[in-house]
C-alpha cells in the first residue's frame, strides 16, 4: 500500500513498491487515458507530469513518487474547459487514432508551463523536446497547435 | 440493391435509454451477400441494422467499418447522415457486431485495402435517402399536406415554418412501405453540407481528453489480466519453464502453455508482465524446412529464385539491368496487440482493436465451436491498426486465456512480443531488365520479383472451414497477384510493351501480411527509381521525361504535371535537390515531390509536396490527414525501417532498435487535391507508395550514387 497524489487527490493504492507509475495509474487508479506503449522510456506514450515535469511514467516506480504533484491528461480541462494545448490540438485537430495523443499532449503542456515561466517564445523552445512518438503521422498539425498552444497560454 | 424495414421486429438496446420502436432500416445490394435475414433483437446492445431512427429522435448509425485513425467515424456518417438530413452533434455512430450484411468487397467485415468509403458510398447514402423519404411521407400524412411543402434540416421536418423532430414520424414511417431504390432521389452535390466538407474527426475531443476507450482500456467485471512470451523462433515451441517462480508472484492465478506461447494470468497485467520474466523458459530448436535462420539465408534463397528464372534476353540501344531490394517491416501501432474475451458455456464476448470481426471469429470458431450467433464483438477504437489488427491472432490467444479461466481475461503484448511476432511486410528483390531506344525511351520492360507471399497466408484465414483442403493448395496453383501490384502496369510505356512481370515466390518461416499499401510500398520504389534511372541515363528532367512518357494516362499525367507545379519543380535555391515519383494505388492517382538539402549523409527534408487524385473528396480534412500520416509513415520506413533475423528470430524489439519518425524530423507536407469525377476511390495507404522513390530520387539528384536497397540509414544517411 502506498499513497499518491493523483490529480490533486490522495489516494491509498494497493501496489507494491516495484510497480511501475504507470501501472499503478491504470490498474489501481483506473485512469486509462495514460497509455502503455513500450515500458523502456522510448514512445512517451505513458508522459505524465510530476511536480510540472514531464516523465515517462513507464520508468519510475510508484514508490519512488509518493508525496509528489502528478497528474494525468484527465486533469487537464477543468469545469468544461480544455486547457491551453487540448484547445490547440482541438482547432487543428491533431489526433488519428489518438493512442499517443495523451502523452503527446502531457509533453506538450509542460513545455508551454515552462516556457511561460521563463518567459520564452515558441521559436526559442527547440521542437526536439517533444519527441514523443506518432505511429499515425500527426506530427503536420502537432506544429501548428504547439505554436497555437503557445498563443493561448500567453493569452490567458 | 434494396432496403429493408425491420421496424416491426423487436428492437432492444442495452445499455442506454432508448425508445425501444422506431424506424429501423437495414439494407441488401447486389454483392454477393444476402442481407436482413437476422432480426434486430440484441440484449448486449449490439445493433444489427444500419440505422435506428427512435421516437425520441435517437438516431443510430451502424459503421460497417472499424476506426482506427483513418476517420472512417466520420467520413462513412457522412455519407449518411448528408442524405438522411441527421442532426450531425447528435447522430450516434456505433461498430458493427459480427453479421456478414456488412461485408465489404472483400466478402469479409474486414477494414483495409482503402476500400471503406468507395464500399459504402451508395449504401450508405442510400439509406439515408430512404430513411428520409419514409419520414417524409409519414409527415405529411400527420401533417394533412403532400411531401413537396415539407423540408428537412438537421433531424426535422420543417412545414410551414414549424419544425418537427424525425422521432415523431419514425413509428408511422416503420409502418410504410420501403421506397424502391431506384425510385430514391438524392440531394444535389451543390447541397451539400457535409459530404465535401473538411469536418472534423468526431472522436477528437474523447481523443485528447483521455476518454477515447482502446482495446486496452476495455475493464468489465471479474476481469484477469495476462501477459504472454511467443517462442522467438517462428513455428517453435515451448519446452520448459520455471512455473512455480512466476506463481509465487501475488496474484499471479495461472501459467498457461500453449503450443507456440506462454502466458500468465493475474489479477493485474503488471503482475502478470513481472511473472513472465520469471518463467526462464526454454524453447524447441528451429525445426522449419523453410529459409528464415537468418536475414542472409532468405536473400539467398530469393537470389537462387531469380538464377533459377534467369533474365530476359532484350535487344535494346540502352539497357538498364539493376537490382533492387527492400526488408521485411514491423507494423508497429502504437497501442501493442491486446484483446478482451469472455467465453461462458453458449456465448463467447470479444472486446478486441479489431480491423476484422470476420477474422477475429473465425479464430473463435475454431477454438470454441461456437456459431456466428453466439460470437458477440464489441469493437474498440484501435490504436493505429496499418493492416497488423485485421489478423486473428491476438484473438485467438484471450479466447484461450478466458476458455482455461472461465473468467474474462484480456491478454496484452509487450512492445517487444508485438514487434517480434508481427506478420511483417515481405522482404522483396525486385530484378529489372529495361530497354531504351535510342531517344531512350523505354520500348522493353522486364521485372522478376521474388518475395513470400502475403496471399498464401491469407486465403486459408478466408476460407470456410470445410474448403481448407482446397485453399492451401489452390495458392500454390494460382501464384499471388498480390505481390505483382504496382509492377504490371506503368504509365510509361505503350500499350503493346507493358511490363512483362514474372512473381517468384520463395516461402520462408518468417509470416507476411499486409501493412498499410501491401505490395505498393516496395514495387512503387522499385518502378520509380528505375524510371528516374532511365531519365539520368538520358541526361533528361526526371519530371519531363516522365510527363513526355505518359501519352495514354490523364489522370497519372494531371497529377505528376500538379505536383511538378506546386512544388516549383526545377526552381530550388543552390544547395536543395528535388526528387518525383508518382503511383496509380487503390484506384487513385498521387504524385509527389520531395525537397532535400544535404551536408554529408545528413539529409534536411525541406517540404514534401503531394497531388492526389481519390475521385470524389468525402472530407478534405480526413482525407489530408490520411496522406501527412501516409507520407511520415513511409519516411520512418524509407529511413530507418528494417526488421533482420537471426538465429530464426527477429533481432528488433523495440523503438530503440526499430526506430520512427519523431517531431523534430518530420517534414514540411503540403496536400494538394486534384478531384475528378463523382465516385470516391481510396485514400487510407495511397500518400505511402511514392515518398521512398521521391525521396531517393532526390539523393541521386544531388549526386549521390543511386539507392537500390533500403532503409537509407544502411547506407549512413540521417535526418537532420
Amino acid at each position: 500500500m502506498l499513497t499518491l497524489n493523483i490529480n490533486g487527490e490522495n489516494l491509498r493504492l494497493e501496489v507494491d513498491a516495484d510497480t511501475p507509475l504507470l501501472w499503478a495509474i491504470r490498474e489501481e487508479a483506473g485512469l486509462t487515458g495514460t497509455k502503455f506503449g513500450c515500458d523502456i522510456g522510448q514512445c512517451g506514450a505513458c508522459t505524465v507530469l510530476i511536480n510540472g515535469n514531464a516523465v515517462r511514467s513507464c520508468t519510475i516506480t510508484a514508490s519512488a513518487v509518493q508525496g509528489m504533484a502528478i497528474e494525468t491528461i484527465e486533469s487537464l480541462a477543468s469545469d468544461g474547459t480544455l486547457n491551453a494545448v487540448q484547445q490547440a490540438w482541438l482547432e487543428y485537430d491533431v489526433p488519428q487514432c489518438g493512442y499517443c495523443q495523451s502523452g503527446q499532449i502531457m509533453a506538450a503542456t509542460a513545455m508551454v508551463r515552462r516556457a511561460k515561466i521563463a518567459g520564452q517564445t515558441i521559436p526559442e523552445v527547440p521542437l526536439a523536446q517533444l519527441d514523443n512518438i506518432c505511429r499515425c503521422g500527426t506530427y503536420n498539425r502537432i506544429r501548428p497547435a504547439l505554436n497555437r498552444a503557445f498563443d493561448l497560454a500567453y493569452e490567458a | 440493391m434494396k432496403i429493408h424495414n425491420l421496424s416491426r421486429r423487436r428492437f432492444l438496446q442495452g445499455s442506454a435509454a432508448v425508445g425501444a420502436s422506431g424506424l429501423l432500416l437495414g439494407c441488401g445490394d447486389s454483392l454477393p451477400r444476402k442481407t436482413v435475414t437476422s432480426g434486430a433483437t440484441a440484449p448486449t446492445g449490439e445493433m444489427h441494422e444500419w440505422l435506428f431512427i427512435g421516437t425520441d429522435n435517437t438516431i443510430i448509425m451502424t459503421n460497417p467499418q472499424t476506426e482506427m485513425g483513418q476517420g472512417v467515424n466520420t467520413s462513412l456518417p457522412q455519407l449518411l447522415a448528408e442524405e438522411l438530413d441527421a442532426d450531425w452533434q447528435t447522430l450516434q455512430v456505433r461498430q458493427a457486431p459480427l453479421d456478414s450484411k456488412f461485408n465489404s468487397t472483400m466478402m469479409a467485415q474486414m477494414t483495409g485495402g482503402s476500400l471503406a468509403v468507395q464500399n459504402y458510398y451508395h449504401t450508405l447514402r442510400a439509406i439515408g435517402a430512404g430513411a428520409r423519404q419514409m419520414i417524409l411521407k409519414a409527415a405529411a400524412a400527420q401533417l394533412g399536406t403532400n411531401v413537396s411543402q415539407l423540408s428537412t434540416r438537421n433531424a426535422q421536418v420543417i412545414y410551414q415554418q414549424q419544425s418537427y423532430p424525425y422521432g415523431q414520424f419514425a413509428d408511422a414511417a416503420a409502418s410504410l412501405p420501403v421506397p424502391d431504390m431506384e425510385q430514391l432521389t438524392y440531394k444535389k452535390p451543390s447541397n451539400y453540407t457535409l459530404i465535401g466538407k473538411p469536418l472534423p474527426h468526431r472522436d477528437t475531443l474523447d481523443r485528447i481528453t483521455g476518454k477515447a476507450q482502446f482495446g486496452i482500456d476495455v475493464q468489465v467485471p471479474n476481469l484477469l489480466n495476462a501477459a504472454i512470451i511467443h517462442a522467438p523462433v517462428f513455428g517453435t515451441r515451448p519446452i520448459q519453464w520455471n512455473e512455480q517462480a512466476a506463481l509465487a508472484v501475488k496474484g499471479v492465478k495461472k501459467v498457461i502453455p500453449m503450443e507456440h506461447a506462454l502466458m500468465v494470468v493475474a489479477e493485474k497485467y503488471w503482475q502478470a508482465k513481472k511473472a513472465i520474466n520469471l518463467l526462464q523458459a526454454r524453447f524447441s530448436a528451429y525445426d522449419s524446412d523453410l529459409p528464415g535462420l537468418n536475414s542472409e539465408e532468405i536473400e539467398q534463397a530469393y537470389e537462387a529464385a531469380l538464377n533459377d528464372e534467369g533474365r530476359a534476353k532484350i535487344d535494346a540501344a540502352h539497357i538498364i539491368d539493376v537490382e533492387y531490394m527492400v526488408p521485411f517491416l514491423a507494423h508497429a501501432t502504437m497501442e501493442p496487440m491486446n484483446a478482451t474475451a469472455w467465453v461462458q458455456a453458449d456465448r463467447v464476448d470479444l472486446w478486441i482493436p479489431s480491423q476484422s470481426q470476420t477474422i477475429a471469429a473465425s479464430h473463435t470458431k475454431a477454438i470454441t465451436g461456437f456459431d456466428d450467433q453466439q460470437i458477440h464483438i464489441h469493437n474498440t477504437l484501435m490504436g493505429g491498426g496499418f493492416g497488423r489488427r485485421g489478423e486473428g491472432d491476438f484473438v485467438a490467444e484471450a479466447v484461450i486465456a478466458s476458455m482455461v479461466m472461465q473468467q474474462p481475461v484480456k491478454v496484452i503484448w509487450s512492445r517487444e512480443e508485438d514487434i517480434q511476432h508481427d506478420m511483417y511486410r515481405p522482404a522483396v528483390i525486385s530484378r529489372f531488365q529495361v530497354g531504351l531506344d535510342t531517344h531512350f525511351k523505354p520500348v522493353a520492360w522486364h521485372n522478376q520479383l521474388v518475395s513470400s507471399s502475403v496471399l498464401r497466408r491469407l486465403i486459408p484465414t478466408f476460407t470456410p472451414d470445410f474448403l481448407d483442403w482446397v485453399a492451401t493448395p489452390l495458392t500454390y496453383m494460382m501464384g499471388d497477384m498480390i505481390v505483382t501490384d504496382g509492377a504490371t502496369r506503368s504509365a510509361y510505356l505503350a500499350d503493346d510493351k507493358q511490363p512483362q512481370t514474372t512473381a517468384l515466390i520463395v516461402d520462408t518461416n518468417v509470416p507476411v501480411g499486409p501493412w498499410r499499401s501491401v505490395s505498393f510500398s516496395s514495387n512503387c520504389f522499385f518502378t520509380e527509381s528505375v524510371i528516374d534511372e532511365a531519365a539520368l541515363l538520358a541526361q533528361q528532367d526526371p519530371y519531363q521525361y516522365r510527363s513526355n512518357l505518359m501519352q495514354q494516362t490523364p489522370r497519372e499525367k494531371a497529377v505528376l504535371d500538379a505536383v511538378a507545379q506546386y512544388a516549383n519543380w526545377g526552381e530550388t535555391p543552390a544547395g536543395q535537390f528535388q526528387g518525383i515519383a508518382v503511383a496509380f494505388a487503390f484506384q487513385s492517382y498521387t504524385a509527389m515531390v520531395v525537397d532535400i538539402g544535404l551536408v554529408d549523409h545528413i539529409i534536411t527534408i525541406h517540404k514534401v509536396t503531394c497531388a492526389v487524385d481519390c475521385g470524389k473528396v468525402i472530407n478534405p480534412n480526413g482525407a489530408r490527414a490520411q496522406l501527412e500520416g501516409g507520407i511520415n509513415f513511409a519516411l520512418s520506413a524509407a529511413m530507418f525501417g528494417e526488421i533482420t533475423i537471426a538465429d530464426g528470430h527477429v533481432v528488433q524489439g523495440n523503438f530503440h532498435d526499430y526506430p520512427q519518425l519523431r517531431l523534430a524530423q518530420s517534414p514540411v507536407i503540403d496536400v494538394f487535391l486534384v478531384p475528378s469525377g463523382d465516385q470516391p476511390t481510396g485514400l487510407g495507404e495511397v500518400g505511402v507508395p511514392p515518398l521512398a522513390p521521391a525521396l531517393c530520387n532526390a539523393l541521386a539528384a544531388a549526386g549521390q550514387p543511386r539507392i537500390r536497397s533500403l532503409p537509407l540509414s544502411n547506407h549512413g544517411y540521417q535526418l537532420a
